[in-house]
């Protein structure tokens, strides 16, 4: 892949709240390649929507960024300033929002709102960047935009105004691009539009793209990586191939069970809720809802042990003396077909 | 859209209408004659007054009177200044009423908006503490103790500004402020609230995200979205206004409609009486309407809503 | 990296069953809805300081009756008239040991008029009356003012949104007309009406009161209950054949109970204000008796030279109306599920 553009090390974030710190962000580390797409899974509170935030500068007052490092071109994020920070959101690094219904100001003109980022970052006067918008719009797809741009977002379907959304984040060519749960909110057919304008854009724009999703569904056709999240950990992270194909983490096990499959029998939901970040267990945090859980799981945090240059994963089950257990059927049938992949690789 | 007022405006003339009457009536039930020296009258002298008056009519002849005259613009004699029309002694008064009017609620108005939007972009700071008791003690202290100690320690003792009477300029100043406590301290609770949802919500933090500087985001996002509702709020604050004028105006005896409106409760003045509640309604009726249609006009969901009508 | 970790064989047993789904378990007590929105209001410093307020300004006023009535009220000294706050214990605060400015000088009045003996904690009127039992009857006249609002408010304003509300179509439009029509007239100006017609006094204010006061409420309760009305439980409710009585008693009232409670909180300091407006300008409560309006208009006329005269009065009317405007701020924060976080 192309040179790494996006490092972030080690980084850990806090909440303060009337009960206490919730520990949100745990020593979380991953990286973003060139033009590639990083997904980032999770069940809702894992993290993962903090983790992007912190790379926008956008936490909420009640955040602390404990540690760690953001490094954007080698340059860490966390040291800059919000006046810094402003000339680097929407031009740099761009965001795509949950919800198209809410994340359009209803009193303003979509052109107007599609032209904000031009005005600002490239101090573009208001005709240009008002022609630009309408070339962007064009682009993303919604049709007659010559005489919508001077219309309010309410005139608009769900779809409609999520691609209205993709339109500002796209309008300055960032480098990078966070979606976060960008077609949750939609129906699927409408998901479906949104997924394949995104990879067309990112074509044509050549901008890398952190896909963050609950939906496991979703990351297959999108993503080049995957990173697994829980309970503001990366527990597992690995090449779309290796996460799907040949997951080690339970945790990963656990949602690839329950996400329903062509082939797949019957689905099998994970058991029990997350732990409360206000006091995260000792040891492996998975490992009260694991019924893979050992000894060691309730006293040591498990380190990331290497699967292959690209993939890692952090449960004890991958240390040398632990004993050989039988993951799910499902699994062992994905990675039965990893394995035929893997062969036909190497002929 | 067209239907839709046409509409308003056939109920709005019907609300005015049985204002009227239930006014009208109201005046018949109250007791005694309205002639203040009525002791050293004698009945032969009631008698011709109440001819004069129309007094002597059935009550629904009267009425029907009332209303038809009411039609042509005539609110009738005035009890307390014989000859008097109340039309004429309306009219003579409304300047300096509406004009304190006027003042109050621009001055209500722009400074509770920006004691509420500042308050509210510094939410949960000291900023916002001392906006939020600054509008609990504007709202809580009535208007006419604020007036009296407005009179006393700015204009008499400090004398800044004339103690009472109206002309210049200056002469409204402590009225305006004394009025217009009440609607700025709304405001400023108002526009505070609705902001702070603004704030929060997700278009502000896709603004964000585009890399607006704090005060883009304020003056083109937030404050536009948090102003319409604002609107709303100017049909009661009219009623706030009409009835503190009835105090302020005679604290710093402003000849004024409120001024004269106690003035004829406390004489009895019937015709005069039903002829201020008129204008009241009317013009509280009016301003509704006027502020419906212009929140369809600057909020362009409702636009829309209105145009598929 | 790995393979420096070295662990004993037994840590790699199958972890105990009961430690697993450890943490199914809740953290926080379950508490009611009115537990957790005490518990919020608890927190609200302004709002409980306020509630401590209010309660011993009821207590004060009401526990006031058998020591101040209408004799008291009207029984005047005027050996005593026009003096000056004197409270034991005070005699160093200017102002507050019987000594008034006059002329730029401070005079013991006291010893003037041959009271040295005496102690007004808030001084005389110009009758020689006690303002602080006329102070503490005004009270209890805006309190009781407070309780007639309150209780047209919870009983016209509450059944008739609900009324309005659950009937619809042709029901809830004649009545929604009906609060249009009253308020399109100023509350005020109905306010004078009634006084016209009756009496200047308590039973026309109270009148008045009855007429214009709940409208407010009307309306809230009935935008609720046109949502509440489609929830699923009350369309259970109703498919099960419960009466509408019962409905409204046993669904409706409980739902709507925090409107119910806030909007009253709201009502409260307008119906004060407006008891202390009418008597301000002469035509609401009128001598014998007294109210903390009529002590305003009575110390504005004097107020140059007995400043205290109005300010007493003014200070106990504003702390009344700001203790009602916080309680009322903080039950609405307490109640409000938009900030329930």
């Amino acid at each position: 892949m192309g040179e790494r553009i996006l490092d972030v090390k080690n980084l850990e974030i806090d909440f303060h709240t009337y009960a206490g710190e919730v520990k949100a962000i745990r020593d979380v580390s991953f990286h973003l390649d060139k033009g590639e797409t990083l997904a980032i899974v999770g069940e809702s509170g894992s993290g993962k929507s903090v983790t992007t935030k912190s790379l926008m500068g956008l936490l909420a007052n009640n955040a602390l960024v404990k540690g760690g490092q953001i490094l954007f071109h080698d340059e860490d994020l966390l040291k800059k300033t919000e006046k810094e920070m402003q000339n680097i959101r929407g031009k740099d690094i761009a965001m795509i929002f949950q919800d198209p219904m809410t994340s359009l100001d209803p009193t303003m003109k979509i052109g107007r709102q599609i032209a904000e980022p031009l005005m600002k970052h490239k101090k573009v006067e208001k005709k240009k960047a008002l022609a630009q918008a309408l070339e962007i719009l064009k682009l993303v797809g919604i049709t007659d935009a010559e005489k919508r741009i001077n219309d309010y977002p309410h005139q608009f379907s769900g779809g409609q105004r999520q691609r209205i959304v993709i339109a500002i984040a796209l309008v300055c060519y960032p480098e990078i691009l966070i979606a976060d749960e960008p077609t949750t909110a939609l129906d699927v057919t409408i998901q479906a539009q949104i997924l394949d304008l995104m990879k067309e854009l990112q074509e044509k724009i050549e901008t890398s793209i952190i896909f963050i999703t609950h939906d496991l569904g979703v990351v297959a056709g999108m993503a080049d990586r995957v990173a697994v999240m829980y309970a503001g950990q990366i527990v597992e992270y690995g090449s779309v191939d290796e996460i799907f194909y040949n997951p080690k983490h339970p945790y990963t096990w656990g949602l690839l069970n329950s996400m329903p499959t062509l082939d797949s029998t019957n689905l099998e939901a994970i058991p029990g809720t997350p732990p409360d970040l206000l006091d995260p267990p000792v040891g492996d945090p998975f490992a009260a809802r694991n019924p893979y859980a050992m000894k060691i799981d309730a006293e040591k945090q498990p380190p990331f042990f290497k699967v292959s240059d690209t993939h890692y994963a952090a449960t004890w089950l991958l240390h040398p003396d632990a004993p050989k257990i039988t993951p799910p059927e499902e699994i062992v049938r994905r990675q039965k077909l990893f394995e035929q992949l893997e062969a036909k690789k190497e002929i | 859209m067209r239907k839709y007022l046409l509409k308003r405006i056939l109920y709005m003339v019907l609300t005015l209408f049985l204002v009227a009457t239930i006014t009208f009536f109201l005046m018949k039930l109250m007791p005694g004659t309205p002639y203040s020296n009525q002791e050293k009258m004698t009945t032969a002298q009631i008698k011709i007054m109440n001819e004069q008056y129309g007094l002597n009519k059935p009550v629904w002849e009267q009425y029907v009177i009332y209303i038809f005259d009411m039609l042509h613009g005539d609110l009738g004699t005035s009890f307390q200044y014989s000859n008097q029309a109340v039309s004429y002694l309306i009219s003579s008064r409304i300047g300096p009423s509406a004009q304190l009017g006027f003042q109050a609620m621009v001055f209500g108005l722009f400074f509770g908006i920006i004691i509420g939007s500042v308050a509210a972009i510094n939410h949960n700071t000291w900023i916002d503490t001392t906006a939020t008791v600054v509008s609990i003690i504007g709202k809580s202290v009535p208007n006419f103790v604020l007036a009296v100690l407005l009179q006393y320690y700015i204009a008499l003792k400090l004398g800044w500004f004339p103690i009472a009477d109206w002309g210049s300029f200056s002469y409204t100043v402590l009225p305006t402020i004394a009025l217009g406590v009440g609607p700025l301290a709304e405001t400023a609770r108002f526009i505070r609230t609705g902001m702070v949802d603004v704030l929060n919500s997700d278009y502000i933090e896709l603004a964000r995200a585009k890399g607006l500087s704090k005060f883009g985001i304020v003056y083109h996002h937030a404050l536009r979205n948090s102003l319409i509702p604002l609107v709303t709020l100017i049909g009661p604050y009219t009623v706030a206004l009409m009835t503190g004028s009835m105090v302020i105006e005679n604290i710093f005896s402003i000849p004024g409609i409120g001024e004269q409106f106690v003035k004829s409760i406390l004489t009895n003045d019937y015709p005069t009486i039903m002829g201020v509640t008129m204008l009241f309604s009317v013009g509280l009726v009016l301003i509704i309407l006027l502020t419906d249609i212009v929140y369809g006009i600057i909020d362009p969901r409702i636009r829309l809503a209105g145009n598929g009508d | 990296m790995e393979e420096k970790i070295k662990l004993s064989p037994d840590s790699f047993q199958p972890l105990p069953r009961e430690e697993e789904l450890d943490n199914e378990k809740i953290a926080a007590p379950s508490l009611t809805f009115t537990q957790d929105a005490w518990r919020r209001l608890k927190k609200n410093k302004g709002a409980v300081i306020s509630l401590f307020i209010i309660v011993i300004m009821v207590v004060v006023a009401f526990g006031s009756t058998p020591f101040i009535d209408n004799a008291t009220l009207v029984k005047s000294a005027p050996n005593y008239a026009n003096l000056p706050a004197r409270i034991p214990g005070l005699d160093f605060i200017n102002g507050l040991n019987g000594k008034l400015k006059v002329g730029g000088t401070w005079v013991n009045e006291y010893a003037q008029n041959g009271a040295s003996d005496k102690y007004f904690w808030f001084g005389t009127d110009y009758l020689g009356r006690s303002l602080a039992q006329r102070i503490i009857y005004g009270t209890k006249i805006s309190l009781i003012v407070a309780l007639v609002a309150t209780f047209f408010d919870l009983t016209i304003g509450v059944t008739y949104g609900i009324v309005s509300g659950w009937k619809g179509g042709k029901v809830d439009n004649v009545m929604q007309r009906i609060i249009e029509i009253i308020s399109s007239v100023p509350n005020l100006v109905i306010v004078v009406l009634m006084l016209l017609v009756l009496k200047p006094g308590m039973t026309s204010i109270i009148a008045a009161i009855a007429i214009s006061s709940w409208t407010t409420m009307a309306r809230m309760i009935r935008a609720e209950t046109l949502q509440l009305k489609s929830q699923e439980y009350v369309l259970a409710a109703r498919t099960l054949g419960e009466s509408p009585v019962k409905i409204a008693l046993k669904h409706l009232v409980p739902n709507l109970s925090s409107i119910i409670i806030i909007q009253t909180m709201y009502t409260i300091p307008t119906a004060i204000f407006f008891e202390a407006f009418l008597s301000f300008i002469g035509i609401g409560i009128s001598a014998p008796e007294t109210s903390l309006g009529v002590l305003l208009n009575d110390g504005q006329k004097n107020f140059q030279f007995l400043p205290y005269q109005m300010w007493y009065p003014a200070i106990v009317l504003c702390v009344l109306m700001i203790s009602f405007n916080l309680l009322g701020d903080g039950l609405r924060d307490a109640f409000d599920p938009k900030t329930r976080r």
